[in-house]
């Protein structure tokens, strides 16, 4: 393309052949004020602030074509006086309470009223009679602010081509408003580019964004920042290769992930102010099941030998994402492994029916390929030698003791804790269970003891927890799953103690909680006196927490719950002892250990001489078309749900319980995504202050 | 074949109807010579139009202006046509053209913003007269005449004036103002009709042919312009809304004596820069107004007083004490009780309670009740029997 050179102020300018007048002068570094105009949009000449001076006429510079040799002025007397005037007349209609506004601060009206100190005096000042409107999921129109810029309406028509809002006259007032009184029956995909684009507090998010702007939550809430409005849009398009190559760049062990993931993703989902969140774990699987080549592996990246040796303590999440991110930063690695096989939690604790061993072995397998030695059987006791024979050390051993309650009888045979019993179920050893099991505890763990007691062929399996059902820390499927397959649930109980002659177990005496909170982290609870009853059972199995093995002896600073105690780059108190994954927080989820196994790794990179950056380029992103359309009925479509096997079939062993999404269902499901990630794709505005020398408005 | 349409259409010298006004020959120039394939054929009335004199082109000569988007269609091998109807178009209009194969309607005004320059847009006059030109008739022009409550429309050959408009609608006036063009139009001295009805973006022609008060129609308009607004630029939205705020300040005696400056610099900016023919024309009057009326201007806002006698703020209702038989008939028919003295005496009304609703002018058989500037006298001060206060009758 030609450029075209033209005169700004007495200055040469080059455009690009029809390019504004406006953008030319933005790109050349003069600032011109404006508002409707917005870098992404094209432009409307609405605003009548942009306005420049050429042949004799005073016109908006943002529709102004630049043409070969033509004379513009940004100054001059008329010129001034007629943005002075546009500007005047939108504040004369729009509400003087800026420091009330939750724009402000953030509001281009406000920046203009700064940079052109004018005021809307002497004009009749008029609040328009438009009522504020949360009645729509997701976002806010507050129109009484709008100075009708019409960015909203061209983002949702041009750039999304959608048309869910429209401009409307109501009571002599115009009016941007949805086209069918609501979003949800105008189409609206809830894309929130109508957002983005406003300069004023008009149209708002209802939950507010970051002082950063604005990122799509799912991947903001990921631990491991796994881009996951990308990963979606290509299962949407068909291309899981690609899928798997952009979750790999973030993630180590996805498919297992897409298996048990707590999905912090799902519970940050835009989509579920509209109904469901969408089903962002089953998509990550379908994904990763869709690349049986793994064509991202080839591509990883692996550095130059460094010398440096490195002990990993724990073959679990944490451990095998530390020690294969260290051995690709060119780093010698060996783990650590107290059992006989990898994977931690994977293998001998999360049940075989959530948790297929041969999905999570084949992952560990890719990992440890890269050149990660494992020692197994080999638990460490003495970190501070082990120190001594590498040069550094990161310590990821869970949290592996299962909490007994200090309540009479609990040291009776057949009361089991949590992890131990699940190990031995794991390991093909399950301990003797009697007829009627009762698990106290009511998370995920609890759960699964629960749901494998069912499996272990146990007549009868009760579950009773302190939380009511509203507050239950567990996931509300897997109570579904647990009271399908026959499992009875006692709310809002607190034990007093195991009740039976000598070894034997007849039940479990309890009281009603009346309420409970924590406070600096420690549970207050208050009980109903003379609520006292007995559960009956002959089995009983803890699961009310664990907690890490350590002890004092050990020489490393312990915290809470027998946690390590570490710096914010995982550094304990010995100079080459690093600390990641559960025994430095606290039991929580395997994504987020793996991101902190990721994170020590990049520690310890540090600490040897590395840069640090772990980060690997495994799939070159097209950009996401923001043209998304129209869809009837988009903001109803229902979450796909995949498929469980009848509950009956699950009771009778440990085959996986839940199915895998089709690739028809999972390119249903990734089109109900909101992609909240274009909204990243759409510039900040500019604004006088992001110009040297002020501008022409002055 | 096309060449023949083109040059008979262009022999005839016809012009584009409107805001838009040119020789079609300026208008088709890209097209004919300038190498652009059109790709789009819109017939719409201009943005500014309210009256829509030539609807009736679209019921009882629908058969003609379908003739004319055919020879468009085949002059300009254009397949796409869109019409663009008023949303107040009567029914019978929108039945007429419901479900015409390959004609779309369109309801509203035209977003210019989406007309490109490959797009042919044409008023629904010129498309009939293309139509007429070809078939070897004369141009025609329809035209809307209005005075008080009557209207009439009517279809003239395209030159005639408004004088010619005006007679053959059947009025006749000496004194007072025309309006040509509504609204948006221009103010005429009755002796200025010999001019004809070019350049408008609207063909209705208004008679006032009593007292004419050119910042009362001023301020109406300007109320119009703020009401039919599309919204979407900011000098014809908001800047009619601020002109019809300083006007109505003007017409109800609460003028600032810079409220004339204010109107200047608003109208000259909505005008000048507004993107359609809706925003530029809606100051037309009153730009026009603010220079050949600008006494009219100065009594309103600084001498707060209406010289035409119509801005009622500045007018009582009086009775005239020479004229008034003390009937009664104005009494009783005040509902606001505001008129005082009975049978036998000249009434008298009280301008506090006054509503100026005129109900008495209308029922007075002695036509003894007007307006007059306020505060003027023309009857007694206190009660007087009929027949005692003598002075000369005045009007206002």
């Amino acid at each position: 393309m030609k450029p075209v050179v033209f005169k700004l102020d007495g200055a040469t300018v080059t455009a690009r052949e029809g390019q504004s007048v406006l953008s030319a002068a933005l790109e050349a570094g003069v600032y011109i004020p404006h508002l409707c105009h917005h870098p992404d949009l094209p432009d409307a000449g609405a605003c009548g602030l942009c306005l420049v001076e050429t042949e004799g006429k005073v016109v908006s510079s943002c529709t102004l074509a630049a043409r070969e040799g033509m004379e513009v002025r940004t100054k001059g007397e008329k010129v001034q006086a007629r943005r002075e005037l546009a500007l005047k007349l939108l504040l004369a209609a729009h509400p003087e309470d800026c420091s009330t506004c939750p724009k402000y601060g953030k509001c281009e009206l406000q920046t203009l009223m700064q940079y052109m100190g004018v005021s809307p005096e002497g004009l009749g000042r008029r609040l328009k009679p438009i009522a504020y409107n949360d009645q729509n999921p997701l976002i806010i129109h507050d129109m009484m602010r709008c100075v009708l810029c019409g960015r909203c309406v061209r983002a949702c028509h041009k750039a999304r081509g959608v048309g869910a809002i429209d401009y409307t006259k109501k009571d002599g007032e115009t009016l941007v408003s949805p086209v069918k009184g609501l979003l949800m029956d105008s189409d609206c995909r809830f894309c929130g580019a109508c957002v983005q684009v406003c300069p004023t507090g008009s149209l708002m998010d209802k939950e507010g964004q970051g002082e950063q702007g604005f990122t799509a939550p799912c991947k903001a809430t990921c631990p491991a920042g796994t881009n996951v409005p990308e990963y979606v849009r290509l299962v949407k398009e068909g291309r899981y290769e690609e899928a798997s190559c952009l979750i790999h760049e973030r993630l180590p062990l996805p498919r297992s992930l897409g298996h048990i993931c707590s999905h912090p993703c799902e519970d940050a989902c835009r989509r579920e102010c509209l109904n469901e969140a969408v089903s962002i774990r089953n998509l990550k699987l379908a994904a990763l099941e869709n690349d049986p080549d793994k064509v991202w592996k080839p591509k990883r990246k692996l550095l130059p030998a460094t010398g440096k040796r490195v002990a990993v303590v724990g073959a679990g999440p944490c451990g095998l994402s530390a020690a294969y991110y260290l051995r690709k930063q060119g780093h010698s690695v060996k783990i650590f492994e107290r059992q006989a096989e990898p994977g931690g939690m994977l293998r001998y604790g999360i049940p075989a029916y959530r948790m297929p061993r041969d999905v999570a072995a084949d992952e560990i397998n890719d990992l440890l390929e890269v050149g990660v030695e494992v020692a197994y059987n080999s638990p460490i006791g003495d970190y501070k030698k082990l120190s001594g024979e590498f040069d550094a050390v990161v310590i990821a051993i869970g949290n592996q003791q299962g909490v007994r309650l200090p309540i009479e009888g609990s040291d009776k045979p057949m009361a089991y804790v949590n992890l131990d019993f699940l190990r031995l179920t794991a390991e093909g050893n399950p301990p003797k269970l009697g007829d009627n099991v009762l698990i106290l505890g009511g998370g995920n763990v609890a759960f699964d003891c629960s749901r494998t007691a069912v499996r272990l062929g146990a007549k009868q399996v009760h579950m009773a927890c302190l939380e009511n059902e509203t507050n239950l820390p567990g996931d509300q499927e897997e109570m579904e799953a647990a009271l399908e397959e026959g499992v009875t649930m006692h709310f809002g109980k607190s034990f007093l103690e195991i009740v039976g002659e000598g070894d034997a177990i007849t039940g479990v005496k309890t009281v009603d909680v009346a309420s409970m909170s924590f406070e600096d982290g420690r549970l207050h609870l208050e009980t109903v006196p003379g609520s006292e009853g007995v559960i009956p059972c002959d089995t009983v199995i803890f699961a009310t927490g664990q907690r890490a093995e350590m002890a004092p002896e050990m020489g490393l600073a312990l915290g809470r719950g027998n946690s390590i105690v570490v710096d914010g780059s995982g550094r304990t108190g010995l100079a080459n002892v690093f600390a990641g994954g559960d025994v430095t927080y606290g039991t929580q989820s395997v994504v987020k250990a793996v991101a902190s196994g990721r994170s020590v790794a990049e520690s310890v990179d540090r600490f040897l001489g590395g840069t640090g950056d772990t980060s690997e380029k495994l799939v070159e992103l097209d950009t996401a078309s923001p043209h998304i359309g129209k869809e009837p009925g988009f903001g109803a479509r229902p979450r796909v749900k995949n498929g469980i096997l009848p509950a009956g079939v699950r009771r009778t062993g440990f085959m996986r319980a839940e199915k895998s999404f089709t690739c028809e269902e999972a390119r249903r499901e990734a089109g109900r995504c909101l992609q909240c990630q274009l909204r990243e794709q759409l510039q900040p505005p500019k604004t006088w202050t992001d110009f040297e020398e002020g501008g022409a408005g002055r | 074949m096309k060449q023949e349409l083109v040059q008979k259409t262009l022999g005839a010298g016809l012009y584009e109807y409107g805001h838009h006004a040119c020789p079609l020959a300026q208008k088709w120039e890209p097209f004919l010579t300038g190498g652009v394939q059109a790709e789009k054929l819109l017939v719409a009335y201009d943005n500014a139009d309210y009256t829509f004199a030539s609807l009736p082109l679209f019921t009882e000569e629908k058969a003609l202006l379908l003739k004319g988007l055919g020879i468009l269609r085949e002059a300009f091998s254009v397949e796409r046509v869109e019409i663009y109807l008023p949303e107040s178009a009567p029914e019978e209009v929108k039945t007429a053209w419901a479900g015409e194969p390959g004609l779309p309607v369109v309801y509203g005004k035209v977003d210019v913003r989406e007309v490109g320059s490959k797009d042919l847009l044409h008023h629904p006059e010129t498309v009939a007269n293309i139509a007429r030109v070809q078939a070897g008739q004369e141009p025609m022009l329809y035209a809307q005449v209005a005075q008080d409550e009557q209207e009439k429309t009517l279809c003239l050959p395209l030159e005639s004036t408004v004088g010619k408009f005006v007679k053959a609608a059947g009025f006749a006036i000496a004194e007072g103002a025309v309006v040509a063009g509504g609204y948006f139009g221009r103010m005429l001295a009755p002796g200025q009709l010999n001019q004809p009805l070019y350049g408008l973006s609207n063909c209705r022609i208004e008679l006032y042919p009593g007292s004419f008060c050119a910042v009362s129609f001023a301020q109406k308009a300007s109320a119009h312009a703020a009401a039919e607004s599309c919204g979407r630029c900011t000098f014809c939205r908001e800047g009619n809304y601020q002109i019809s705020r300083f006007l109505k300040s003007a017409v109800t005696g609460r003028g600032a004596e810079e409220d004339t400056a204010w109107l200047r610099s608003l109208s000259e900016a909505v005008g000048e820069e507004s993107v359609c023919s809706f925003g530029q024309e809606s100051v037309r009057f009153l730009r026009d107004a603010l220079v050949s009326e600008s006494k009219s201007f100065d009594a309103h806002i600084k001498g707060k007083r209406c010289d035409a006698g119509v801005c009622q703020a500045f007018t009582d209702y009086a009775v005239d004490g020479s004229l008034c038989v003390g009937c009664d008939k104005c009494r009783q028919a005040c509902r606001y009780g505001a008129i005082e003295d009975g049978p036998g005496f000249i009434h008298r009304i009280d301008v506090f309670d006054c509503a100026k609703c005129g109900e008495c002018a209308a029922v007075c058989p002695e036509k003894a009740i007007y307006r007059v500037r306020v505060g003027r006298l023309i009857g007694p001060t206190k009660a007087t029997k009929v027949g005692r206060f003598r002075t000369s009758r005045k009007q206002y």
